[in-house]
Parts: C-alpha cells; sequence; structure tokens
C-alpha cells in the first residue's frame, strides 16, 4: 500500500522477460527465414542441399514451417502479450518464475525441433510435425503460460478487458484444444509414434488444426497486438471499438467448423467439402471487420504514414492482413481450388499473410517497443524505412512469381489437347517451366531475409546505445474497489486468481479424458466401412512408409488423386476414401512439386526406382530432385518393426499374432525377393537389408491392392 | 466421417465455454461503456521514481 | 500588444488575464481558464497539455457559467438521489464539453483532487461521470472542483432504480441474443450439412444435436414471445407477438414430432433464425432510439432550481421541490423565485415576463403575491410558500415538458390502428388458406403454408417505423446542436406556414459595435459609468458594450474599478437607472433619432454626458437563406428595437413592409403570435419567453440552456440560429417523407410474402430469412435517411 495516497498501490512491471523475447523473437527470424531461404535455393538448384542428408528439402521445410510460425511469430506474441497485458492490466505478471519457465521451455522446444527435425523424426502432420516427446514438452509449457497469463487478468487494477485481451484468451484456450487433438498418438519409441486415426479421419483432424493453428496462432493473437499497438502508436483511439467487440464475439461462437477447405476435391465426403467452403467464405466478412477497423484508425495520420517506419509497417501489415484473407476464402472456393490446390499459389498465399502480416506487423511492435523498454530512442528510422523497402519489394517479387508459377503449372496439368489427350503428359515438363520463377522468389526471399538482418542490426545498436541505468520504473494505480471482497489484502486477491487458473486446469483434464475415452470407440471397427479387397501393409512396407515419412516426401509428392478428367489420364482411378483406412499417419500432402504417388504401384520396375533414387536426373532428366544416395548405404531397422506392429495393431489395424511374431523373417524374405529381382540389373544381395529396398517396397505398394481387385472384377469398387 | 462424432461435441464444448465466459462479462457490466476503453488505453500511468527523465507518456 | 494565444485554450485573448504561477506569468482569455490552468499545476497534473496536444481540433473555452450547487448537500436530496453501496455513495453528473481523452483524463485525476472522493469513472458515449465517495465528502464541493476544471456538470436525477433497471434490461436481451446466435449458429451449420447430403448416420446425429440446441432458444431466448402474446391474450387486444409465437409453437411441434418418427419436415434451423433475426433487430431498433440526451436528461436539466430555506434564522441551501406549505425561503437579487408564495420580509421589484409576458418590473413588498420561475430584480426578499413546487406555476410548465413525451405523434396513433387490423387480417388470411388448402390437398401441404404464412408476415416494420424515425431525426439534430424536446415538434413543423424572427440574436448577431461616441464630458469618466451600469445585465447588447470599454481600458493598461451602485434597476426595451451613495441619479435612455442605428444617451441627473451610436451585425448568410425559407413560409419580423432600426433590417433582408412589426413588447408579440396559429416563432430565450412558448413552435435561440427549455420546444445552442432553424425545417420534411417511404415498403412486401407464400413458392427457413429482412431495411433506411438530409445534417 502506497502511504501517501490510501486509495493506490504501486507496481513495477516485469519488463525483463519482454526484453528476452523480444530479442530472441528477432534471433529465431532470421534463422527461419535462412531455412527458408535455403530450401528455396533447392527449388532452383537441386544440388544447393550439398548433398547432405540433413539439408534436403523434405527434411528443411517442416524445420522451415515451425521455426517461422512457433518460434518468430511465437515469440513475437508472447513478447507483445506480456507488454500489453501488464500496461492494460495495470498490474505486474502473475509469477516471474512462470515467465522465466515459459521462456526457457519455449527456446528449449524450438531447439529440440531444430535438431530432431533435420534428423528425420517428424510426424508428417503439417505444422504439427514434432514428435511425442516435443508435444508433451508444448502442451505442459502452453498451461504455463495459460496459467501466468490468467492470473495476471485476475490480479487486475482495471476493469474492463480490453478487446486485445479477448483476442489472447481466445488464443490461449482454442490453442490449447487444437494442440491436443491433433497430438493424440501412441509412442513406439523415443522418437517414432502413430496417430492415433487414419486415413480421411486423420485428414480432416489434421487440417482441422491446420487451418485453425493458422487462425488462432497467426491471426488472432496478432490482431489482439494490433488493436493495442497502432492506436498507442499514432496515440488515437481505434476507429470503432463497438466493431472489434461485436466481429470479436461473432467470430468465436461458430468459428470452430473451418478446415475442410484445404481438402477440396479429395476423398473426403462431398457434402463436408462443400460446408467447408461456405464456412470459409464466410469467414470472410469478420477478417475484413478486424483491417477496415485497424486501417481506418490511421485515418488523419496518413502523412505520417509516409515519414515513421512505425506507421509504414502497420499500415502495409493491415492491407496485406486483408488482402490474404480475402485470397484464402477466394481460394477456397471448390473451382479456384480445383486450380490452386498443391500449386506454388497456396504458397505465395501463405507467405503474403506470413511475410505481410505477422512479419510486418512485429516488426512495427518491436519498433515501437524497444525504445520504450531500453528508454531510448530508435538507432535510426532511415535504417527502418531501408528494412521497409527491402521488406515490401522482396515480399512483392516472392508473391508475384509463386502467383505466376502455381497458375501456370495448374494451367499445364489441366491442358488438354483437341483429342482430349493431355499437353504436357510428363510431370518434369511442368516442374522445369517455372524454374525461372523459382529463382524470382529466391531473389524475393533472400531481399526479406536482408531485411530482417538490417533490423537486428537496427535494434542491436539501439539497446547498445541504451542509457546504462536501467531500473525498473515504479507505477501507481487505484486500488480494484469493483472487487466484490471486502478484505482486498494481496493473499487473498491472490488466491482468486487461482480459481480461474483450475477452471482451466480442469477443462484441460476433462477434455483429455473424454477424447481419450471417446477414442477407442471411435476406432472399434463399427465404423470404419472395411473393403475387403484393401490389406494392411507388410512389415517391410511399413518400414518402407516411415522412410517415405523421415525423409518428408509428402513435402513434395501428394497420394491423393483428384476427380478430374487430367488427373485421370495422367494417375488413374481418383482415389478413394477406403484405400487410406491403415494410413497412419495419412499421407495425401498438400504441394505437387513432383508428381502424384497414389498409383505409383506397379507403373515401373523396381530397378526404375532403385537407380531414381540414387539419380533421379538419370531416369528424368531436368528433375529437381535430391539425390537420396544414403538409402543405399543405411540399413533398415528391423529390431522395432514387431513394436511397430503391435502398436497398430492395438490401434485397429487387422495384423495376426503371427505376422506381429515373425514381422523379422517375413520383412527380410520380402527383401531378398525384390533385391534377387534386380540382380540382373546389377544389385548385389547383400544389399537386400538397405533401406532404399524398404522403400521401393512400399512405393511399389502404393494403389496396389485397388488396381489388382478392379482387375478381377472389372468394375469400380464401391 | 464419423470423427465428426469426436469433432462435433469438442467444438461445442468450447464453443459452450466461450458463450459462459461472454455471459459471465455480460453481468459483470463489461459491455456497458463501449467508447471509452479506446481512449483509455493511450492515458498511462505516470512512473513515480522515475521523476528524473521527463514522464513516460505515449 | 501582440495578440497572444490563451495558455490554456489556445484562443485569441480579447481581455488578457495574468497570473504568476510557479514562477512564470502566464495569460489567460478568462478567468475559468485561469483557475483550470491553477488547478492542474498545482496538483502536478501538466500532462493534461501533452495528451491534448495529438488533438487540437477539439480545445475550447472553459466554462465561465456561474455555479450554485449547495442544495446538492441538502440531507433530503442525498436521501432521494445518491445511490450507496456499504458506506460507499454513488452519484453521477451529464458533463457539458467533454470531447477527448485529454477530458477522461483529467475528469478521471477527481480522486487526487479530493481525497475523499474514491474513483470517478468517465462514460464517454453517453458523458456522464460516475462518482463513488465516502460520506465525509458533500457533492457541491465536487462539483465545484468540475467547474473549476472548466466542464459543467448537470447533476442527474434521475431516479436511481429507474437506471439500475435499464441497466439489468440491456443486459438480458444480450444474454438472450448470444444465446440465440449460438444455438441458431451451430443448427445452421448442422441443417446446411444436412442440405448438402450427409451420410445416414450422421445425418440423425445431426438433427438430434439441432433438436438438442433448439431447446435453449424455444424455453429462453423466446420467452419474450410469449410473455407478450400471453399478455395480449389476457387483454384481448392482439399484440405483433402473437403471431411470432403462434409460428414458433406450430414450427416446433412439426419439428420435434418429424424428429421423433423419423419425418422429413425439420425446421429447427427456420425458427432459430427467425428468433435470432427478430430479437437482434428489435434490439438495434432500441439501441438507435438512446440519444446521448435522453428525455430524463433534459428534465432534470430544466427542474434543477436551488432555494435557500430559512430554518430558526439560518439560511440552508435545499432543492426546491422539497420545500412545504409554510416554509420560509429567502431569495437573492437576481435570483429566481422557486415556489409560489407571500412576501413577508423586504421590498424589491420582480419580472413576470415567464409567466405574464409583463416585461416592465412590478414593485413588490411584504404582504403582496410572488410566482415561481419569475426573477427578483432588485432586493432580497423572504417568502413563506403557499404551494409547493408541483402545484406552482413552473412546476405546471415542468409538468408539460415531463408529458411531453407520452404524447403520441398523430402518426405514431395511425400505424398503432394499421398493425392492429394487419394481425387480425394476417391471423385470418392464414386460417382461410390453412382450410383450403387442407381440403384441396392435404394436413402436411395446408399446416406448412400456414407456418410460412404467419412467419413472412412482418407487421414489425408498421410498428417501429415512426418512432425509430422521429427518435434518428431528434439524434441527428442533438448532434448539430439542436435540442429538440419531443417528436411532436418535428411534425408541427411541417404544418406550419409563416415564422416570426425577432431580430437581436436572431438575424443580427447580437454583438453591438459602437460606431459613434459623441462625448459631451470626461470620456474616461463616461466609459466607467457605462461599464458599471450594465455590469450584470443578461441583454445581449451589454455583453458587447463591457467587451468594449475593457479593450479601450486594457489598451492603455489601466485598472478598471467599477463604480458601486446603491440601486440599480434593469427595465427591458426601457434601459437601466441607478442611484449610487450620494444620490446622484444615472441613466441610459435610448432614444429614437432619424438615423437607423440603435442609439441611447448617458446622462448623469438629467444632464446627458454622451451619445453612443451601435450598429448591429446581420448574420452574412441570412439574406439567402431567408430566400429559400420564403418558398414555403410567409416570414414576419417582430422586435423589440425601435421603428427606424427595424425598418432599416427589414428593407436590408427585404421583409414586406406590412410583414415587419417594430417596439412590440413581448405580449403585444404573444397576440400578433396568437392570431397566426401555424406558426414557428424564433427569437431569445429569456426576454422573449412567452411569445415563443405561445407559437406552435418555439424555438429558442440565445441564452442559458435552463431557462430557455422551460419556455421553447427547440433550443439552438449554435450560435448561427438561421443556419439551425433551415436544418431543422428540412429534417422536418425529410423525416416524414422517410416514414410514408417505409410504410409503403411495408406493405408491398408484406402483400408480396402473402402471395408467395400462398402459392407455396417460399420455404419456411426462407421466410425465416425475408422477414427480419424487412426490419432490417426498414431500420437501414431510417439509419440512411435521404440524400437530402444527409447532406445539410
Amino acid at each position: 500500500m502506497n502511504q501517501n495516497n490510501p486509495k493506490t498501490e504501486t507496481f513495477k512491471y516485469d519488463d525483463k522477460i519482454v526484453k528476452m523475447f523480444s530479442v530472441v523473437t528477432l534471433l529465431w527470424g532470421a534463422v527461419g527465414m535462412l531455412v527458408g531461404v535455403l530450401i528455396a535455393s533447392q527449388l532452383a538448384d537441386w544440388r544447393m542441399n550439398l548433398g547432405l542428408e540433413w539439408l534436403t528439402f523434405g527434411r528443411l521445410r517442416p524445420l522451415h514451417t515451425n521455426a517461422v510460425i512457433f518460434a518468430f511469430v511465437g515469440n513475437g506474441i508472447f513478447a507483445g502479450i506480456y507488454y500489453s497485458l501488464q500496461r492494460l492490466c495495470k498490474a505486474r505478471l502473475f509469477s516471474d518464475v512462470l515467465s522465466r519457465i515459459h521462456f526457457w521451455g519455449w527456446q528449449l522446444i524450438i531447439v529440440s525441433a531444430a535438431i530432431t527435425l533435420p534428423l528425420g523424426y517428424t510426424q508428417s502432420k503439417e505444422y504439427a510435425e514434432l514428435e511425442w516427446p516435443i508435444d508433451i514438452a508444448i502442451t505442459l509449457i502452453w498451461v504455463v503460460f495459460a496459467v501466468n497469463f490468467f492470473g495476471t487478468l485476475f490480479k487486475r487494477r482495471e476493469k474492463h478487458i480490453y478487446v486485445s485481451i479477448w483476442f489472447y484468451i481466445s488464443t490461449i484456450i482454442t490453442v490449447a484444444m487444437l494442440h491436443i487433438v491433433n497430438s493424440l498418438e501412441i509412442p513406439v519409441s523415443f522418437m517414432k509414434s502413430y496417430p492415433v486415426f487414419a486415413g480421411v479421419q486423420d485428414a480432416l483432424i489434421q487440417w482441422w488444426y491446420g487451418h485453425n493453428a493458422v487462425a488462432f496462432f497467426l491471426t488472432t493473437p496478432v490482431l489482439g497486438l494490433m488493436y493495442y499497438f497502432v492506436p498507442k502508436a499514432i496515440n488515437r483511439p481505434v476507429y470503432s471499438y463497438r466493431l472489434s467487440i461485436v466481429h470479436f464475439w461473432s467470430l468465436i461462437f461458430i468459428y470452430i467448423w473451418a478446415g475442410p477447405h484445404h481438402l477440396l476435391y479429395t476423398a473426403l465426403p462431398e457434402w463436408a467439402q462443400t460446408l467447408g467452403m461456405v464456412f470459409s467464405v464466410m469467414l470472410w466478412a469478420p477478417s475484413w471487420g478486424g483491417m477496415i477497423n485497424g486501417l481506418l484508425t490511421l485515418r488523419g495520420a496518413w502523412d505520417r504514414v509516409r515519414r515513421e517506419p512505425i506507421l509504414k509497417f502497420f499500415a502495409t501489415s493491415l492491407t496485406f492482413y486483408g488482402m490474404s484473407t480475402f485470397e484464402g476464402p477466394l481460394l477456397s472456393i471448390k473451382s479456384v481450388s480445383a486450380l490452386g490446390h498443391y500449386t506454388d499459389w497456396i504458397i505465395g498465399h501463405v507467405h503474403g499473410g506470413g511475410i505481410g502480416w505477422n512479419y510486418f506487423l512485429s516488426a512495427g511492435m518491436l519498433y515501437y517497443m524497444i525504445p520504450k523498454l531500453y528508454n531510448t530512442k530508435i538507432y535510426s528510422d532511415k535504417l527502418g524505412n531501408i528494412q521497409f523497402w527491402t521488406g515490401t519489394i522482396g515480399l512483392g517479387m516472392y508473391y508475384l512469381s509463386m502467383l505466376t508459377a502455381g497458375i501456370t503449372q495448374g494451367l499445364m496439368w489441366k491442358a488438354l489437347d483437341e483429342k482430349g489427350d493431355l499437353l504436357y503428359p510428363d510431370f518434369v515438363e511442368t516442374v522445369t517451366r517455372i524454374i525461372p520463377l523459382y529463382y524470382v522468389r529466391l531473389v524475393g526471399g533472400l531481399l526479406v531475409f536482408a531485411s530482417i538482418l538490417i533490423m537486428i542490426y537496427n535494434i542491436w545498436k539501439t539497446i547498445v546505445n541504451a542509457p546504462a541505468d536501467q531500473e525498473e520504473k515504479t507505477y501507481e494505480a487505484p486500488v480494484p474497489t469493483w472487487k466484490k471482497q471486502s478484505n482486498s489484502d494481496q493473499g487473498h486477491r491472490k488466491l482468486e486468481g487461482m480459481t480461474a487458473i483450475f477452471t482451466v486446469l480442469a477443462f484441460l483434464a476433462v477434455f483429455v479424458g473424454t477424447a481419450i475415452e471417446f477414442v477407442p470407440a471411435l476406432m472399434s471397427n463399427k465404423f470404419i466401412e472395411i473393403n475387403p479387397d484393401i490389406k494392411p501393409y507388410t512389415p517391410l512396407e511399413l518400414a518402407g512408409r516411415d522412410i517415405y515419412i523421415r525423409e518428408g516426401c509428402y513435402t513434395c509428392h501428394s497420394q491423393m488423386i483428384r476427380p478430374m478428367a487430367n488427373e485421370l489420364q495422367r494417375y488413374g482411378e481418383p482415389s478413394q476414401a477406403t484405400e487410406f483406412i491403415y494410413d497412419r499417419p495419412f499421407q495425401w500432402g498438400s504441394r505437387r512439386i513432383g508428381p502424384d504417388l497414389a498409383r505409383e504401384g506397379g507403373k515401373r520396375p523396381d530397378f526404375w526406382h532403385y537407380r531414381h533414387m540414387i539419380d533421379p536426373r538419370a531416369m528424368t532428366p531436368g528433375s529437381i530432385m535430391p539425390e537420396y544416395s544414403w538409402l543405399e548405404r543405411k540399413k533398415t531397422d528391423y529390431k522395432i518393426l514387431p513394436k511397430k506392429l503391435k502398436v497398430m495393431a492395438a490401434l485397429g489395424v487387422p495384423y495376426t499374432e503371427e505376422e506381429i511374431k515373425y514381422a523379422i523373417p517375413m520383412a527380410k524374405k520380402q527383401a531378398e525377393q525384390i533385391t534377387k529381382g534386380m540382380e540382373s540389373e546389377g544389385v548385389k544381395l547383400k544389399n537386400a537389408d538397405k533401406q532404399l529396398i524398404a522403400l521401393i517396397a512400399y512405393l511399389q505398394r502404393l494403389g496396389s491392392d485397388l488396381a489388382n481387385s478392379s482387375h478381377q472384377k472389372m468394375g469400380s469398387s464401391k | 466421417m464419423d470423427i465428426l462424432f469426436l469433432t462435433i461435441p469438442i467444438a461445442l464444448v468450447l464453443a459452450l465455454i466461450f458463450l459462459g465466459v461472454f455471459i459471465s462479462s455480460v453481468l459483470k457490466g463489461q459491455f456497458e461503456d463501449l467508447d471509452t476503453p479506446a481512449h483509455r488505453i493511450l492515458l498511462e500511468e505516470k512512473s513515480i521514481k522515475g521523476k528524473t527523465n521527463e514522464s513516460e507518456q505515449p | 500588444m501582440p495578440k497572444e494565444l490563451c495558455d490554456h485554450c489556445q484562443e485569441k485573448i480579447v481581455v488578457s488575464f495574468e497570473e504568476k504561477i510557479a514562477g512564470e506569468v502566464k495569460r489567460f482569455c478568462c478567468n475559468g481558464c485561469r483557475t483550470v490552468y491553477k488547478i492542474l499545476s498545482e496538483n502536478d497534473l501538466k500532462d493534461y497539455y501533452k495528451i491534448r496536444e495529438g488533438r487540437s481540433e477539439s480545445i475550447s473555452q472553459a466554462n465561465q457559467k456561474e455555479a450554485r450547487f449547495k442544495y446538492l448537500d441538502d440531507e433530503e436530496f442525498k436521501k432521494k438521489f445518491l445511490r450507496s453501496s456499504e458506506k460507499v455513495l454513488q452519484f453521477s453528473f451529464y458533463i457539458e464539453g467533454v470531447h477527448c481523452a485529454a477530458c477522461l483524463w483529467v475528469l478521471e485525476k477527481l480522486p487526487e483532487l479530493n481525497p475523499n472522493i474514491i474513483s470517478a469513472r468517465l462514460n464517454m458515449s453517453t458523458s456522464t461521470l460516475s462518482i463513488e465517495f465516502n460520506e465525509s465528502a458533500n457533492l457541491s464541493e465536487i462539483a465545484v472542483l468540475i467547474t473549476q476544471l472548466g466542464y459543467y456538470p448537470h447533476p442527474l436525477l434521475a431516479e436511481i432504480d429507474s437506471v439500475q433497471l435499464k441497466k439489468q434490461e440491456t443486459k438480458r436481451d444480450v444474454i438472450r441474443i448470444a444465446i440465440a446466435f449460438f444455438c441458431m449458429g451451430n443448427i445452421m451449420l448442422f441443417a446446411v450439412s444436412n442440405y448438402l447430403g450427409a451420410e445416414p448416420n450422421l445425418k440423425i446425429f445431426f438433427d438430434i444435436f439441432s433438436g438438442i440446441l433448439f431447446l435453449p432458444i424455444l424455453f429462453y431466448s423466446s420467452t419474450p414471445f410469449f410473455l407478450s402474446a400471453l399478455g395480449s391474450i389476457r387483454s384481448k387486444q392482439l399484440s405483433i407477438d402473437l403471431p411470432i409465437a403462434l409460428a414458433l409453437i406450430m414450427g416446433s411441434v412439426l419439428s420435434y414430432y418429424s424428429l421423433l418418427i423419423g419425418q422429413h419436415h425439420i425446421y429447427f434451423d427456420t425458427l432459430a433464425t427467425l428468433v435470432f433475426l427478430i430479437l437482434l433487430s428489435r434490439f438495434l431498433l432500441k439501441a438507435s432510439q438512446q440519444s446521448s440526451l435522453t428525455h430524463e436528461n433534459i428534465y432534470s436539466f430544466a427542474s434543477q432550481i436551488p432555494a435557500r430555506k430559512l430554518e430558526e434564522g439560518n439560511a440552508k441551501e435545499t432543492y426546491a421541490r422539497f420545500i412545504k406549505i409554510n416554509d420560509y425561503v429567502e431569495i437573492h437579487a437576481g435570483e429566481t423565485i422557486p415556489i409560489d408564495g407571500v412576501i413577508t420580509q423586504g421590498t424589491s421589484s420582480t419580472n413576470n415576463a415567464l409567466i405574464t409576458g409583463e416585461i416592465n418590473p412590478i414593485e413588490v413588498k411584504s404582504g403582496d403575491q410572488v410566482f415561481s420561475g419569475c426573477i427578483n430584480n432588485s432586493a432580497t426578499l423572504v417568502v413563506k410558500a403557499t404551494s409547493t413546487l408541483e402545484k406552482s406555476e413552473l412546476g405546471k410548465a415542468l409538468k408539460q415538458i415531463e408529458k411531453g413525451w407520452q404524447g403520441k405523434t398523430s402518426l405514431m396513433r395511425l400505424s398503432d390502428k394499421i398493425t392492429k387490423y394487419f394481425v387480425i387480417l394476417q391471423l385470418l388470411i392464414a386460417v382461410i388458406t390453412f382450410i383450403y388448402f387442407f381440403y384441396v390437398v392435404d394436413f402436411e401441404t395446408a399446416y406448412l403454408r400456414a407456418l410460412t404464412l404467419i412467419i413472412i408476415t412482418c407487421p414489425c416494420a408498421l410498428g417501429f417505423t415512426p418512432p425509430l424515425t422521429l427518435t434518428i431525426a431528434l439524434s441527428k439534430l442533438a448532434k448539430n446542436g439542436i435540442l429538440v424536446k419531443d417528436e411532436r415538434v418535428l411534425e408541427n413543423i411541417n404544418q406550419c406556414q409563416d415564422i416570426f424572427f425577432d431580430k437581436t440574436g436572431t438575424l443580427t448577431k447580437g454583438n453591438f459595435q459602437i460606431i459613434k461616441w459623441e462625448s459631451l464630458s470626461s470620456r474616461e469618466e463616461e466609459e466607467r459609468l457605462l461599464y458599471s451600469l450594465e455590469e450584470n445585465s443578461k441583454h445581449p447588447i451589454a455583453k458587447s458594450l463591457r467587451q468594449f470599454v475593457i479593450k479601450q481600458w486594457n489598451d492603455q493598461n489601466k485598472k478598471l474599478i467599477p463604480i458601486q451602485f446603491k440601486k440599480i434597476e434593469e427595465i427591458p426595451g426601457k434601459g437601466i437607472s441607478a442611484i449610487n451613495e450620494n444620490g446622484d441619479i444615472f441613466e441610459i435612455k435610448p432614444f429614437g433619432s432619424q438615423s437607423a442605428q440603435t442609439s441611447f444617451s448617458l446622462s448623469k441627473n438629467d444632464q446627458v454626458l454622451a451619445n453612443i451610436y451601435l450598429e448591429d451585425e446581420i448574420y452574412p448568410d441570412a439574406k439567402a437563406i431567408l430566400e429559400e425559407l420564403r418558398s414555403r413560409f410567409n416570414t414576419y419580423l417582430l422586435s423589440g428595437d425601435n421603428e427606424s432600426v427595424v425598418k432599416k433590417v427589414g428593407t436590408q433582408l427585404n421583409f414586406e413592409p406590412d410583414k415587419s412589426f417594430f417596439s412590440k413588447t413581448p405580449q403585444q408579440k404573444m397576440e400578433i403570435i396568437k392570431s397566426h396559429p401555424l406558426s414557428i416563432m424564433v427569437g431569445d430565450g429569456a426576454n422573449d419567453a412567452v411569445a415563443i412558448n405561445s407559437a406552435l413552435v418555439g424555438v429558442a435561440v440565445s441564452n442559458s440552456m435552463d431557462l430557455s427549455l422551460r419556455a421553447s420546444h427547440v433550443y439552438f445552442n449554435q450560435n448561427n440560429s438561421l443556419q439551425s432553424l433551415k436544418k431543422l425545417i428540412i429534417v422536418a420534411n425529410e423525416t416524414e417523407r422517410i416514414i410514408k417511404r417505409n410504410v409503403s415498403f411495408s406493405l408491398i412486401y408484406n402483400l408480396a410474402g402473402v402471395y408467395l407464400a400462398i402459392i407455396g413458392v417460399i420455404t419456411p427457413l426462407l421466410a425465416a430469412i425475408l422477414m427480419p429482412l424487412s426490419s432490417f431495411t426498414v431500420l437501414a433506411s431510417s439509419l440512411f435517411t435521404t440524400k437530402r438530409m444527409r447532406n445539410n445534417t
């Protein structure tokens, strides 16, 4: 209690944690973009992976997405939330210890991702590739963050909960629930696990998580930051506070249904696709509500936008937010998605939002916060402007090149000549055509990477020149009178904060409980339609499939033939939902840098694959696929196979007892059979136990069940 | 498509939680005044000890 | 001296007030700004100026209205109007002059300025400041503190529970809508999935879930419809909620029945959308009808009359409404007489203009009767109350203001009648369609057709249009500084044919410039005399004269000390006479001369010292606007000034000679207006009170808000009165056009709806969406008004 004025309390903000998060945001931003630039160079020229297993596109692409989303934007929103929450609540954070645990825990998770992903330990679920121990760590750290956040909120001295805090609350609760639902998996070994759901179910869960992770990790918290930092930067109230509250609440009640628009024209049932489309188009209104509210807050200050870098960043980020939230609903219209899906247009859309909205807004936020935290002025506004222009030009080049590449490739796939045959039958033609655009994208990416380096330099000089004495200031705020309790001593209020945290924890416990108890019921055969022709994978094929997952082949190859004329001719029969019931995790993929492999089984002799994996250019000149020479050296891990089959059986795959017991001899026998078949081509028998053979076994199995059964019955299944 | 038997209940439970939070905040009077908060965030508390340098303003 | 800017409000300094504050000399344009600056610097709140930097467009001069708030401390007042919860008292003020973050900041710093205040919280949308303070603080001190900060607080006397009740009600409405939205949103998603062909085992799952989600809507969100339907059945007169309740019952019975037996007639989505959209449109209607200045506020401003009660000799400030019969009240010179009563002590002259219209004051001595609302001119009086405020003259005028809003305009009465017949017709047609199709086709189609018909027809557009459009018009006018007391005024304007204009303050700016000063003795002495005579007169000319003299004296930086008079008397229209200690009589007498300016003579003991000639400046745009108004109205000039001046202004603004009347007393003005029943009178709030009150539509231009609101129907608080008059007339005409447009639209919509429903083209869901859509279009058309109205307000 402050003596001279009994009605107010003094407190200090915990700015130390905000400084830590801000600095680390910039570092991880640079790292994420470096990896991005590296894999972009590999698409332009495949040799850029220097022949190293850990630098191939398949393994680095997940690292890029995880680094940019969870490390760069993640740390950015934590910094912004901790800074604005304390100011909006006029209170110090709930506990300094929890803040430190949250900080170091999150950095540990990032480092562990940086190690495991290049080594190939991945679950192959986009934006959720990290293996099960890290998933658990993420959940724990997220709970620590939630406890710290709600504790501060209930210790607040300002009655009104500002709209930004509502956005943060929705982020914390929804991301927690999404992460748990998408991480339902059973571990096989320390760094390997199989998801509980398979095929179509796994696809819907993954993309329900995928869309909402983007929504609740990259949009709602950043909108919350926008509603705090933009008014503060230009010292003007937000255009219509009422609109921001209305568009938040109208969004949150029915938000959770989006997701299927990532699976248009796939094996997902027709009605679910159309529902996803309708819902995504509806999402356009609230997003633009946010953009208009933000942009109109800048009205009357446009001359300052020309001069100050902070306002330039905010104005451009809001415009890109509007652009990408218009492009999103457009892309989820079925006919547009028929052209855009699997092509680079999606990559243009993703980076329009990622760089344009997230990076620019975080940059503006940091340029506002750092001077306040270090009690000094920005080192040089000129550098800020240079950074802005390099970043914007870079993004412009990136987006336009990807848009052109996407539409060119999409149209080339669909092109039929007058007789109705494919105009570009072999796939590599459509890839070589757009390689020049990959170079343009690379230059764009380099410019954006350069812009963040400029920012790091600018911020570093600001911090170094800051005055030495950085003692924390004490602030004074009126005692909260609106709270009912009469004895408002410190202890009591802290306890009250606890009840809210207990409710959050209770929700998580109840939720996880129901999920786990619900799940077995779901997997019992009663619900899955069984097609007798589809058989589970043999042990060797399963080992090959896990190599396919480890190498991240899904980042370039899709396994989902869409019901369209050109895809029928190019790949064969459209994929049916029943083909994937044993696919754990599903490998439909979201990109076609390489051709679709859903019906690859039996199309080409084993030896073709053997040579192709070692030297792709030998079999398809002009291909940009990396050389997987180490698959010829490394041995398949037979020992783990029985454990894998046991886990698969536990998840409902009908493996018999003998198959589990004799898994290893069966696998070895199949391997020898395949190698013997290629002896005439000069493949030595001792290579039978190499990983390449297991991979070939898996590749030859893709889509072959349906092909054999249709030969016999000459009618289409189901 | 029976995964929906899991996702829909979870989605509804989540949305119900937000409905509950909305109702309790309406009753606590969070949305009575939807103009002043936009101005109030612009007014930062003045630091006391930090009297030496210029008081910290937006 | 260079033109300097006031250190507080950056206005040009006409008369500079200096003050040595914290070591430097600061210059201000008035003592209001000076007090504000002093308080802020003493309490280390100088950041006010830093916060305000960004927003220069919103600075205004600190208010100098004199404030009498003593009556706020009276025990009885506190008991009636102060809310208290365990030891903490709450009260709220309507603050005039709040417009930016700096005002918010300084007003919420009240606890630092007065330790007894616990918290002060400003709500900028309704510009009300709610304060919590402990018992030891007294309210008048707080009110005075607020005036010192440059804002004028109007105590809000609305009964506490009525405010609380309104808040609870809005909260319940919002929760009902939230639940309806939540259920409707998710039911729609299930319904859309079924339309798009979900597999059978999912379809049942979706239907059951929709059924469950519909229960909260049926049993909570739609209770208002069922209650009002029950109420209307019990009271035998049909309300528009009856068909809605009927549709809900019919729909849910059909849906739950089909759910049980697996039929496909499931309409949860239809009914959920119906309930949600109707609740939402009604909520928006109510929200758009709340303008910041509610009727309660206007009533509480007008009825704030402080009174000084005598108890065993010592005077106690209290509130006029608490004075009981036989109480003794002391009234100083210049104050309004709070209640009717008999004088027991002191003689003075009172001006009863407000009540009798008689402008020259009448001498009153002990034993005479005085009336509330009149002004006690010269000396202190003690009056014994013969009636309470309610029954007094003024009370009746206030009652009339409060009663004003309950009265329905003719349009509203008309639309209520239409709605009643509409509901009867609607139910009749529904029954006929049901019977017809029952025989011609089968029960199912008949049931469906009747249900669609009841849903599609929407009487609410008819019922809500008049009140909604009128209130929106009022809030638009309020934003343009035109305060209209109640909706009927707009309707009356449309019937008026003639407009009467007062000269000073309405057609002319009212700030008289002295153009010739014939000084027959020492100029300096005459100026000092003129200033002292005009010091506390309310007449517009007085203010410009005072400023003229002060400016002269400041230019030669001489200190001005006004002369003290024993007795001073102002007779509006006849001049001012005063007697100083040693018995000399000083007079200001207007004299008519051939030249057309207003002119008056300054004399001491009947010996003329100086003749002063003044010229009043006419509003530049007056001519153009009058031309426009003449296309619809015939315009009259009605002024108390002398013939030559009125003739001159008349010819300039080409009023016809027979339509300009001069040197008319308010009494005569009233007779002229009474002879033209359908007329608008635009004049000065206080002096022409009676004339304004007698016109069909009385418009008060200048003078204080409280005084004018008692007499007039409309009050302009912006100074360009003709501009505001034009806006008022345009808004009145356009409102009528909008109401006609909405009513015709709604009738066409309903006819089309009934026809389509009968021939079975629309499904119930489409009907449920179209019906509220008609209410939204009506709401939108009233909000967007017309092009002509938009570019004039």
